[in-house]
């Protein structure tokens, strides 16, 4: 089977299987237009990712390896075990979501760029933990996003939006 | 400080996992976030039924009128609406029909919850 190699912007590579960079829906449909236009060649399928950093592509191929794993237990496992398989999951997930703001905001970008449905989840829902209960002020501040809207702009939507900021 | 943004869609996804009050408020922390949409919004309609003009159930995340007018705004594109519903018998039939009307001019709309159930006996 062909090996394929994730390339990360700074120059990195990273082996992985094919079956956990089917979760990566971007990587599967680049890995299909190299191999319609490179037929059987075996040598390595080299994907670049200019807007992955390293470190960032690491916890992201971390997560696809794991969430394979898991995904070849609950189907080898009876249904009486499948209880403790996701709690064991739900476990995994909240462990590897201890990352800061700063962390969290590249593997949501990641995430979306690189087209993982169940790790965009993970990281929005985990977006959203810190959301709740902030005011836009407060979320700004939070993930260090520069103000984008105009004084009035501002001053307009607070106006129609009165009714959830109190 | 650091300029990163995250895209529309980005924030539309965050958005799907808190209140339609929170997802108000996220709405305006910046351009981008003041053009999320609903994908999946959960209502919960203010009403004051009762005698002493209590709401019939409690909720941290009920939604006043504004609310509704302002997730009518975004749902567009919902995949999911869910409503729990609190009113009268009555009023109750009018609301889902109602919502069942608009809810058919969602074209992306899969799944339609409407939760009749209140504190006080249910349909």
């Amino acid at each position: 089977m062909r090996n394929i190699v994730l390339r990360a912007n700074d120059g990195a590579d990273h082996v992985i299987s094919v079956a956990a960079a089917s979760l990566c829906k971007t990587v599967a449909s680049l890995l299909q237009d190299l191999e319609a236009s490179k037929g059987e060649d075996t040598d390595p399928l080299i994907v670049p990712l200019p807007n992955v950093c390293n470190c960032t592509l690491q916890k992201v191929l971390g997560f696809c390896e794991q969430q394979r794993a898991f995904d070849e237990l609950c189907t080898a496992s009876p249904a009486a075990q499948q209880a403790d398989l996701t709690r064991q999951i739900q476990a995994w997930q909240m462990e590897y979501m201890q990352v800061s703001t700063d962390e969290l905001y590249h593997l949501v970008m990641a995430a979306h760029y690189l087209n993982v449905p169940r790790l965009l989840d993970l990281c929005t829902d985990a977006m959203a933990e810190r959301i709740r209960g902030k005011s836009p002020a407060q979320v700004r501040e939070c993930f260090g996003l520069k103000p984008s809207l105009s004084p009035e702009e501002e001053e307009e939507i607070r106006r129609s939006n009165l009714w959830a900021l109190n | 400080m650091r300029t990163p943004m995250l895209p529309s869609d980005i924030w539309t996804h965050v958005a799907s996992f808190l209140s339609i009050k929170d997802a108000a408020r996220l709405s305006g922390v910046c351009r981008d976030a003041s053009r999320l949409q609903l994908e999946h919004a959960y209502l919960i309609p203010v009403a004051r039924a009762d005698d002493d003009g209590s709401p019939l159930i409690e909720h941290t995340d009920l939604t006043p009128a504004e609310g509704f007018l302002w997730a009518s705004r975004r749902w567009a594109s919902a995949r999911v609406l869910h409503m729990r519903l609190q009113y009268s018998d009555a009023s109750r039939k009018e609301w889902m029909s109602s919502m069942t009307q608009a809810a058919a001019s969602l074209s992306r709309l899969e799944k339609l919850a409407l939760d009749c159930s209140s504190e006080r006996g249910a349909d």
